[in-house]
């Protein structure tokens, strides 16, 4: 199986008044994550107030992963991607023009 | 050197590619037949016209879709839909033998183009590449594909970039 392994958006458990933390939503993030990507590992850090952070390490088999969770400052950059679409830049508009006069598509 | 670019067949001796990643090789050589049969992604060969069997690289497309983190304090007005769809490059490799030959650019031209060809009948918002690893990764932000801050593997174009593509 071919997989990559991706340092992704950390989740943040954050202790209630007991000081007592929930893996809920380490959980519900584990859920989240559809065919062809799994939580491989994970990195903890403990601040000093109790605050954990769990970096999950993925793993995305490129033959079976459908999904993408894209955290909220990458969905906002695609967001603006979309609506204002950069214009190919020199290397890509040259290798269309070697594409066109030299590839054979079918 | 012209190219041929099209759809895996049977014509195609696939035991012998070698771009020097393994597990690219290896996926050609043992998994590509079958996961082109059965759909699971489709996979694009480059030829030489004068030797039409002899694969010199390959691409493979599937369907992909990108979903949102909200942040808990209430979702930006930016975000876009969820789900967003998009079509992916799964793999791309271009043999050793024929490495300077700007295969890869063309290689990935002609995904991009058929994506976007595609968008026009079934629609899907842009290309999503998964980067096998930073290396793979620069290749793609060369040409102009955005990565993603928060998993750099991943990178994007929109569709509508690629439209302007001539």
């Amino acid at each position: 199986m071919a997989t990559a392994s991706i340092l992704r958006t950390p989740v943040v458990l954050r202790p209630d008044t007991k000081g007592r933390v929930g893996l809920e939503s380490l959980l519900r993030r584990a859920r989240e994550y559809l065919g062809g990507v799994q939580i491989a590992g994970l990195a903890a850090e403990v601040a000093s107030d109790g605050t954990i952070t769990l970096r999950p390490r993925v793993e995305v088999d490129a033959e079976t992963a459908q999904v993408l969770r894209v955290s909220q400052r990458d969905a906002e950059a695609f967001a603006e991607a979309l609506s204002h679409p950069p214009k190919p830049n020199a290397a890509l508009r040259n290798a269309a023009k070697r594409w066109s006069k030299t590839v054979e598509s079918r | 050197m012209n190219l041929i670019i099209e759809a895996l067949a049977d014509s195609h001796d696939r035991q012998r590619f070698s771009c020097g990643v393994e597990a690219l090789d290896r996926w050609f050589h043992d998994q590509a037949g079958q996961s082109h049969r059965k759909r699971r992604t489709t996979v694009w060969v480059a030829t030489d016209p004068t030797t039409p069997a002899t694969p010199v690289g390959y691409y493979s497309l599937a369907p992909f879709h990108l979903t949102f983190e909200q942040a808990p304090e209430g979702m930006s007005k930016k975000l876009p839909k969820d789900p967003l769809y998009v079509a992916l490059i799964a793999r791309l490799a271009a043999a050793t033998a024929v490495r300077g030959q700007g295969v890869g650019g063309r290689l990935l031209i002609d995904a991009v183009k058929r994506a976007h060809r595609a968008s026009l009948q079934v629609p899907t918002h842009g290309v999503v590449v998964h980067a096998k690893d930073e290396p793979a990764a620069a290749f793609y932000r060369h040409y102009g594909f955005l990565p993603f801050a928060d998993d750099a593997l991943h990178l994007y174009l929109p569709m509508a970039t690629i439209a302007t593509l001539h």
